[in-house]
């Protein structure tokens, strides 16, 4: 089992990057666990704005503001209030909006001047903008509006905060699939990542074979043409399957007894249906590629544009119309939406999911024929 | 005659392993000085030594007079180097890579010029000077390797296995040129593993094995450092003890071997041996072969120094 | 002599040309990815735009007919009310060409599909009418002082597009570490031929290094103009202040490919370029480029990695061009590249220059 042998040594020599592509898809991972939602929820709530709020005023009244702010709103925490600080943080909208209550906010509001007198930072032009804006005119404007009729400001403000307890009955149309579970983010990024592992590794496997003096001398040689073409398969397979236990070792240690569902299931022979499509692509690409030089941005291009344009980068539905029917043509777009389904399958006909599988498969073959076609067009020449 | 190179107790380890072991040498202006020895003797580690490639452990180089370091660049200017290893730019023409290599020591245009065309006729690659080298043979590859480094006319040159893998027409012509080199000047510093090439264009040689120099000198001095000066070789089928015992005490005779029927008879010194040994064998009752005279090589000298031959290791 | 070397050693650059093609390519495939991925994302799920939304009035509602009739006319309409039946409605919101649909009855309701910012106006709106139709609250009150009045384009997806353009730049390492592979004896016989040329190893370093700035300059100066006129990418009105980015970035990232080049492990070609691949790699997507705010939390957590990060400094670069009213941060990250660019051509320097070899 010489070449086959030969396959496993070279493929042991670019550990070193698979290890970086590892370690990209792992710190990937962990920043995406914190911006997702695992549980859906049933009844609709609205979208919670993300504020930091600042209180130089630190009264009574500016202390019953904030408690009205922070009841429907996430609290975040930034580093400080300075305008450069607020506009990165607005920028990477780790905040919809940064609100200072100045020194002498309940000393104006108490004379019925509550023209200008929060400082707001927000993005203009954005819905989350208006928002922000709309509730603290309107909890303002209440409270003035009742402390006038002889009331104090105080009094003004609790009224405020009780009236903004109204709310209209929102319901959903159909029952909400929930959204994106990290199961699901684990997965679909796996498009991504099985692609340029395979192909670092495969592709500069396949290279070395297709070295002209090596293959010259091997085809020289008393080993079979139909056995190398086997161990180089097997060698395939072998790092097919090393990588994809890996991953799936990995969704255990990630998401433990989930992983050992129907839902689960589907996901992982989602995977395995778009690994065998990977080692068929990879196979295709390798009879292409002969220089080394060649073999990372083929990989990032490919893996990249696949994962852009198919999904996996960015949702479906963000995809526009032109995009969409590109997408199609791209074995990650019904990878991901194998996922999609598997990832929300609580039972009933598996079928969906099968039909995704299958066009995976589909491609597979096709990818392997043209690679076929491609050795035979080169050996020819 | 000034001493171009001088080595004196270069020791250089990889390691635990010696690759020089206290190596000394001198050579002299106008020489063509060969290094002969099998693979991993030390002769491309002295080159790069001298040339200041390569760190060493001991000992003291000196080139023109002067301590070669890697800033002596006043020293570099004069030396030419032709690697073992093709060392062009594959992206540039035959033109361009001898431009180029030429530019690194002739700043002047008109003179550099001038030099590129001499070097391009010097190795007969005028009808090539638009290829790219991956378009050229092995042996025109080696002379344009041998272009780019003597293109700048220096002093020394050095030539490290320039004819491995060249056909024996492209060989012999890199052999002339670089005798015509030395015509023109330039002290040549030659090293190989085959003799053949060694004693028809060195006048000084140095054998060297696992990083010592075992014997220095001309051609004819280290023949004549061994005892066999002629050696006649006949081939003869099934010859008996008999005739091996009176060949043995023939004048002169230093060694008597019989094997694959063939009878070698060495001698040491002594005239007319040929007549010797005929009449020795004219009552042989059977036909004789082939029949021929040697003198000794450098490989009869390698093999009485070391006890093994230089095509052994080769 | 100096241009000499530099003559020759644009020409063997010029003519590798699967090295250009693939620096060039790359950025510019990478961006029409992005751009037709996301590019108009943030336009339909984060812009202000009149929420498309039908009303069904099983009921009349006078009150509330005439505050729809404000709030969808007018120079900044709120909404965008659709005259359609409760059928076409219900289809019409499954395919997402309206947002929800409000039922008039004895209480006015919504429908909505999802609940992203799109539902939570439709459904603040609805709130806000409720309320002050309970507190009988007319006046408006303006309490907001909106402090940010920035030029430049808000949009953080173009903080990708950054990314590209420093990736780009970072990509000039593999530049680097191919030239070096040229100069020094023990890693190619070519090196080792230049090694005993008579030329000092600065001017060579010096002229490699200019050959390679200007090559990767110009690539890196394609792409931007690609994703400026031809994707139309918004870079703010600042564009000529970028071109020093773009150099700075590109002498960063070749100066890190000489650097990296000139280190004795690892020993081979290879090792070094599968170093740099994975380096490159490694900074971009500290950068952004695979997902977002990395580069902000890394800010939050270990600020200093985003000092010494080239990706990291050249997209704050373009982002505080963008963004900001003062030059301090801008300037501040050409400083951070300049040194750095200067540390390692330096370093690069000190261990090539004088070079003998334990082994070649």
């Amino acid at each position: 089992m010489q070449v086959y042998k030969l396959f496993l040594k070279i493929l042991k020599s670019v550990w070193g990057q698979i290890a970086v592509y590892l370690g990209i898809f792992l710190g990937i991972m962990a920043i995406m666990q914190t911006q997702h939602s695992d549980k859906p929820d049933a009844q609709y709530v609205d979208y919670k704005l993300e504020l930091a709020i600042c209180d130089q005023d630190q009264t009574a009244e500016s202390k019953a503001f904030v408690s009205y702010l922070q009841e429907n709103s996430r609290k975040r925490t930034i580093p400080d209030f300075k305008k450069e600080t607020i506009q990165d943080e607005l920028f990477f909208r780790n905040i919809d909006a940064a609100i200072i209550i100045p020194k002498g906010f309940a000393a104006n509001l108490a004379k019925g001047n509550a023209e200008d007198c929060v400082d707001t930072y927000t993005l203009p032009g954005l819905m989350t903008a208006n928002l922000t804006k709309n509730r603290i005119n309107q909890y303002l404007a209440t409270a003035i509006t009742y402390a006038e009729k002889g009331h104090t400001l105080m009094e003004g403000m609790d009224y405020a905060k009780k009236s903004a307890s109204i709310h209209g009955t929102v319901t959903y149309m159909e029952k909400k699939s929930g959204g994106r579970t990290s199961r699901y983010i684990f997965f679909s990024y796996l498009a991504y990542v099985l692609l340029c592992i395979t192909f670092v590794s495969g592709l500069a496997i396949l290279k070395v074979f297709h070295t002209k003096t090596l293959e010259d001398r091997i085809q020289c040689s008393s080993y079979p043409f139909g056995r190398k073409n086997l161990e180089i398969f097997l060698g395939m397979l072998t790092l097919g399957a090393l990588t994809y236990v890996a991953f799936a070792a990995l969704g255990f240690i990630y998401f433990k007894t989930d992983i050992f569902t129907q839902s689960g299931g589907l996901l992982l022979l989602n995977t395995a249906g778009y690994m065998i499509m990977v080692l068929a692509l990879t196979y295709f690409l390798g009879q292409l590629v002969d220089r080394e030089a060649l073999i990372s941005p083929i990989s990032n291009i490919v893996g990249l544009g696949f994962s852009f344009l198919g999904g996996v980068f960015v949702p479906i539905e963000y995809l526009g119309k032109t995009v969409l029917k590109i997408a199609h043509f791209l074995p990650s777009y019904w990878y991901v939406l194998g996922c999609d389904f598997a990832d929300h399958y609580t039972g009933g006909s598996i079928l969906p999911g099968l039909h995704y599988i299958g066009i995976e498969l589909v491609f597979a073959l096709v990818f392997y024929l043209a690679g076929v076609t491609a050795l035979k067009l080169r050996e020819n020449r | 005659m000034s001493h171009v190179i001088e080595i004196n107790n270069l020791v250089k380890r990889y390691k635990e392993l010696v690759a020089l072991d206290h190596f000394n040498l001198t050579i002299e202006e106008g020489e063509i000085f060969g290094l002969l020895g099998p693979n991993g003797s030390g002769k491309t580690t002295t080159i790069n030594c001298i040339l200041s490639l390569l760190s060493y452990d001991k000992g003291s180089i000196k080139v023109f007079g002067k301590e070669m370091k890697p800033n002596s660049y006043n020293l570099k200017k004069d030396i030419g180097v032709v690697m073992q290893n093709v060392a062009v730019f594959d992206e540039l023409t035959v033109y361009e890579n001898i431009d180029y290599f030429c530019g690194l020591y002739i700043k002047d245009k008109k003179l550099r010029k001038q030099y590129v065309e001499e070097a391009i006729d010097f190795v007969e690659l005028s009808d090539f000077r638009k290829f790219k080298p991956k378009k050229l043979s092995g042996g025109l590859l080696r002379r344009l390797n041998i272009a780019c480094g003597i293109a700048h006319k220096p002093k020394l040159i050095f030539f490290d296995e320039p004819t491995v893998a060249v056909d024996p027409q492209s060989r012999n012509k890199i052999l002339e040129g670089i005798q015509e080199l030395n015509r023109n000047g330039a002290t040549i510093v030659y090293t190989s593993h085959y003799m053949e090439e060694v004693e028809q264009i060195c006048s000084r040689i140095v054998i060297m094995d696992k990083g010592k120099s075992l014997a220095m000198g001309s051609k004819e001095e280290l023949k004549g450092m061994i005892n066999c000066t002629e050696k006649i070789s006949v081939e003869v089928l099934n010859l008996s003890e008999d005739y091996i015992t009176r060949l043995q005490q023939l004048p002169d005779i230093y060694q008597v071997t019989y094997q694959d029927n063939l009878l070698k008879v060495s001698f040491r010194g002594g005239r007319h041996n040929m007549i010797h040994v005929m009449d020795v064998l004219s009552d042989y009752p059977g036909n004789l072969g082939k029949i021929y005279s040697e003198l000794p090589t450098l490989n009869d000298v390698f093999l009485e120094i070391t006890g093994t031959e230089l095509r052994d290791h080769a | 002599m100096f241009t000499h070397y530099l003559r020759y050693n644009l020409l063997t650059m010029l003519r590798k040309k699967e090295v250009i093609f693939w620096t060039l390519i790359f950025p510019i495939a990478l961006s029409t990815f992005m751009f037709a991925a996301f590019g108009h994302v943030n336009e339909t799920t984060e812009m202000a735009k009149p929420v498309p939304v039908v009303v069904i009035n099983e009921q009349e509602d006078p009150a509330f007919t005439q505050v729809l009739e404000m709030v969808s006319t007018g120079k900044k309409p709120l909404l965008d009310i659709k005259d359609m039946s409760e059928s076409k409605a219900k289809k019409a919101l499954k395919d997402g060409d309206i947002v929800g649909i409000y039922y008039v009855r004895d209480t006015i309701t919504l429908t909505v599909k999802g609940n992203e910012l799109k539902e939570t106006v439709l459904s603040s709106f609805l709130d806000q009418y409720l309320q002050r139709r309970e507190t009988m609250t007319m006046n408006d009150v303006n309490a907001c002082r909106e402090r940010i009045t920035s030029h430049g384009n808000q949009d953080n997806l173009i903080s990708y597009f950054y990314a590209i353009l420093a990736m780009g730049c970072l990509f000039a390492s593999f530049n680097g570490v191919d030239r070096l592979q040229g100069l020094q004896a023990n890693l190619s016989t070519l090196g080792a031929r230049r090694g005993v040329a008579p030329t000092p190893k600065s001017i060579i370093i010096f002229s490699e290094f200019l050959a390679g700035l200007l090559l990767q300059f110009t690539v890196s100066i394609i792409g931007f103009l690609y994703m400026w006129k031809v994707l139309g990418i918004q870079f703010g009105d600042r564009t000529l202040e970028m071109i020093p980015i773009l150099f700075l970035g590109c002498a960063c990232g070749l100066s890190l490919g000489i650097f990296i080049g000139a280190l004795k492990i690892p020993r081979t070609f290879g090792g070094k370029m599968g170093l740099t691949v994975s380096l490159s790699m490694l900074l971009s997507v500290a950068d952004d480029l695979c997902a977002p705010n990395v580069r902000i939390m890394i800010e939050h957590h270990l600020p200093i990695i985003n000092r010494l990060n080239p990706a990291a400094l050249i997209s704050d670069a373009f982002y505080a061009l963008g963004i900001y009213e003062t030059n301090t941060r801008y300037l501040t990250n050409l400083c951070y590249l300049g040194g750095i660019t200067l540390f390692l051509c330096v370093a690069s320097y000190l261990m090539i220059r004088r070079n003998r070899y334990a082994s070649l």
